[in-house]
């Protein structure tokens, strides 16, 4: 090969080294110049996992309600600690016994974002819009009359007592978050394309947002409390992978997101704040009690010797490490109706419980088919509850479902005894709406009823506050003595957060956290 | 070439009826529904049955499809059943985003892959080796996997670019190239890899055709002989994989899309079919759809360029 030759080669190959130089050169310099997009006090970035498909307060799923408080302020506030405190509502009192009528005094001079007053029309027109809605919250408000008493007062005149209903109206329920009347004139407007009409601190902007991706929030120039509008723009970003929101949060570009707790020692150890309370239960929600189409669930002692055969603490710390908390109640200790004397009361037991199904007529166990899905760590938690029970001679069947439409549909379709179920350390009261009474078909699935239940709980709605405390312990030890459910952990709900932010915290009473809640340290 | 723009606009029509047929049938099969995504765990049945009859779901899948199909025709994409918002809005928020990545991993691809086979065919030895090797390990090395380490290296400890994220160009053109390179880099080096053996091959194989031997006895400089016969003839089936790494990219968006936290039109197909959401689903199928025709268009207008023989 002559020298000739070469020459076109070595130009070549000369030319793609210089090509490549000159990439790597134009990165460098754009990179160079570079710096964290480190937020400030004037934006708050944070990060969720899913879209929410409208911002519509008054029917969105409780799970997206941080994307609306934001900018619909709520009636009443609740506080990190879980108390509750004044927000659109200046004061309210029950009137009367039998918690069935709240009088509430709204504060006075207060607009909302689009100019519309806050006073006693607005807010009740807003009450019987989110309990007519048909939203998934709505139930919470069904029957309630709302009754104007003056221009700035009203009472709430509901058809069943409920002793929380300060609670169902703070910020962490879609329905307590105040529409505007031109809101409400036209709801099928309130989209991801259109601004919002609260009067919260910040007001929805769609041209800087794009919807399944980021949010952007300004602060709304009319809000009535700017000592709480900590920003003056707020970022939500959506990012489902949490290794690309752990990145982003340790290269600045996110403050604060909700996460998973196998996350928590790296973000730990990427300097982020990792607050985390114990908030879902987890476990086995045995509920063919009557034994309808599994004969076995019927007799107490079956129950009871699958909630001995499991050995929680194991459970617990395979699938959740330090931040599980064994459970055998469904609520969290030092919330309403926890009760210390059952603390223990079904210890690992395998023993026990061959016993009990041996006295059950099960000597060598049984099958039981068990539903369960791919998310929320159910299809670990059934695995972990099959292999416990399986000890004891019971083999769990377990169907795991891909998405939760299926899931919800074969928990209320009597195709299942058992399912692999999460559920929020709620209070006493809601429970009993959502998870244990009849009507309670999401979790109740073959809507069992139990009279003896069903007055207890009654009784603690319309009871005063004094009395209540005592009856909603009654009620968690008759679910736990009967053996509604076979409750294994409590999921921490985690928030990873940047030091620059302060206020990111929750408790017992409030396990999710409000971002309305959170200023630059 | 008219004749080649006119045979494939005769054939793009019944193409694109079919994958939208097909499209919604296999969606409407996607277990689930949409009235229960977007109530929620805790609607009842009856909340469900009413937004189910309220959105026009209960209507027998032919009678959906008609009306979709009408709309369709008359530039009418639809509303998103999950968000309410326009389908074409959805689109058009997330095009550039995914064209950006397309066209940027695309080039990368081509000068990388083009300039690596070249160079590797011309000197030959360790280079050639060294090609043959880098193109294993692009097919061969998890896609996540090299995010991850691009992610760690270039935007966590060296702090050189965003994380994740996705600037307009129309926000900041430098933020813009900022925010592409690492997605960029994920998906276009490994697709180089084909383009580097494809060029190496197909240089090799001509330079050891009778034309060229011919044309260095005539006396033709190298440089012409190369660039003026060699790469041209060469150049045919480097397009051809070049086209398929863009249909093959249109998928594989998804990846990049999610590790850098872009807002492209694969997440967006994704999330659409999680929430059972077809008039979403429909579009992005047909833009895809339409996508792949257009790069098959432009494929067979490049190979006529460059053959002749084909024209005919």
């Amino acid at each position: 090969m002559n020298s000739a030759d070469m020459a076109p080669r070595r130009s070549w190959f000369t030319v793609a080294c210089v090509l490549s130089a000159v990439a790597l050169a134009l990165s460098a310099c754009t990179g160079a110049t570079r710096k964290a997009d480190s937020a400030t006090s004037t934006t708050l970035t944070f990060g969720e996992q899913q879209a929410p498909p409208s911002l519509n307060p008054g029917s969105i799923d409780v799970g997206f309600v941080d994307f609306t408080m934001l900018s619909y302020e709520p009636l009443f506030y609740q506080n990190p600690d879980g108390t509750v405190g004044p927000a659109l509502a200046e004061s309210w009192k029950y009137a009367g016994e039998g918690n069935k009528q709240l009088d509430v005094v709204l504060r006075g001079g207060v607009t909302f974002s689009d100019g519309d007053p806050v006073d006693a029309d607005a807010v009740i027109a807003s009450l019987e819009y989110s309990r007519d809605s048909q939203g998934n919250q709505s139930h919470l408000l069904a029957g309630a009359t709302f009754v104007k008493t003056g221009d700035t007062t009203f009472s709430i005149k509901l058809a069943t007592p409920d002793p929380v209903l300060p609670t169902i109206l703070t910020q962490a329920y879609g329905i307590g978050q105040i529409i505007s009347p031109k809101g409400l004139a036209k709801p099928a407007d309130l989209t991801l394309a259109n601004a919002t009409h609260g009067a919260g601190p910040y007001v929805f902007d769609p041209a800087q947002s794009v919807s399944g991706d980021h949010y952007t929030y300004t602060a709304n120039p009319a809000y009535y409390a700017r000592d709480r509008q900590h920003y003056r723009k707020v970022v939500i970003r959506i990012i489902q992978n949490q290794q690309a929101a752990v990145n982003a949060a340790q290269t600045g570009q996110l403050d604060v997101f909700k996460g998973d707790y196998s996350f928590a020692a790296q973000a730990r150890s990427a300097g982020l704040q990792v607050v985390a309370n114990p908030a879902i239960m987890n476990g086995l929600n045995l509920i063919d009690r009557d034994g309808t189409i599994a004969e076995p669930l019927a007799d107490l002692r079956v129950r009871q010797a699958i909630n001995y055969a499991i050995d929680r603490d194991a459970v617990t710390k395979a699938l959740l490490g330090e931040y599980g908390t064994a459970t055998q109640q469904t609520v969290v200790e030092g919330a309403d109706g926890y009760s210390a004397k059952l603390a223990d009361r079904y210890p690992y037991d395998p023993a026990k419980a061959k016993q009990l199904l041996a006295e059950a007529g099960y000597p060598d166990g049984f099958e039981l088919p068990v539903l369960a899905a791919v998310f929320a760590g159910f299809k670990d938690m059934g695995e972990a509850i099959a292999g416990q029970l399986a000890q004891v001679g019971i083999v769990l069947k377990v169907d795991t479902m891909t998405d939760l439409p299926s899931y919800i549909d074969n928990s209320t379709n009597g195709k299942y005894p058992a399912v692999v179920f999460g559920y929020p350390s709620y209070p006493i009261y809601l429970q009993g709406k959502d998870l244990f009474l009849p009507g309670s078909k999401s979790f109740n699935g073959f809507g069992t009823a139990d009279a003896k239940l069903d007055a207890l709980w009654a009784k603690a709605a319309a009871a005063p506050d004094t009395e209540r405390a005592a009856l909603d312990v009654q009620i968690e030890e008759y679910l736990v003595e009967n053996a509604w459910y076979a409750p294994v952990s409590y999921t921490p709900v985690m928030y990873f957060a940047r030091t620059t932010v302060s206020g990111v915290a929750t408790s017992v009473g409030a396990p999710f956290a409000s971002p309305t809640d959170w200023s630059a340290a | 070439m008219i004749r080649i723009v006119l045979r494939r606009l005769a054939v793009a029509i019944p193409v694109l009826l079919l994958v939208s047929l097909i499209t919604f049938v296999l969606a409407d099969l996607v277990p689930g529904d949409a009235a229960r995504s977007i109530l929620g765990a805790n609607a009842t049945d009856a909340q469900v049955t009413a937004l189910t009859e309220q959105l026009g779901l209960n209507r027998p899948l032919p009678v959906r499809y008609g009306s979709w199909l009408a709309a369709a025709l008359h530039g009418d994409l639809g509303t998103s059943i999950f968000t309410g918002e326009p389908v074409s809005r959805a689109m058009l928020d997330r095009f550039p985003a995914t064209v950006s990545l397309i066209a940027g991993a695309v080039l990368l691809a081509g000068l990388l892959g083009a300039g690596l086979g070249i160079a590797s065919a011309l000197r030959g030895g360790w280079l050639g080796r060294a090609v043959d090797v880098i193109a294993l390990l692009g097919m061969a090395v998890p896609g996540f996997w090299f995010a991850l380490v691009l992610v760690t290296l270039f935007a966590v400890r060296l702090p050189l670019f965003p994380a994740t994220g996705y600037t307009p160009f129309t926000d900041s053109p430098v933020g813009w190239f900022e925010s592409l390179v690492l997605p960029v880099l994920t998906l276009g080096i490994p697709a180089a890899a084909p383009v580097a053996k494809q060029t190496r091959d197909g240089v090799l194989t001509e330079l050891g055709r009778p034309y060229v031997h011919v044309l260095r006895a005539r006396g033709v400089p190298e440089r012409l002989v190369i660039l003026k016969h060699v790469l041209r003839n060469a150049a045919a089936p480097v397009v051809t994989v070049l086209g398929i790494v863009v249909v093959v990219l249109l998928g594989g968006t998804v990846l990049a899309e999610s590790v850098f936290v872009v807002p492209g039109l694969g997440g967006l197909a994704v999330s659409a079919t999680a929430a059972h959401d077809i008039p979403t689903i429909q579009a992005i199928a047909v833009l895809f759809t339409v996508i792949v025709m257009v790069v098959n268009l432009l494929i067979e207008m490049v190979y006529a360029m460059v053959n002749p023989k084909v024209r005919t």
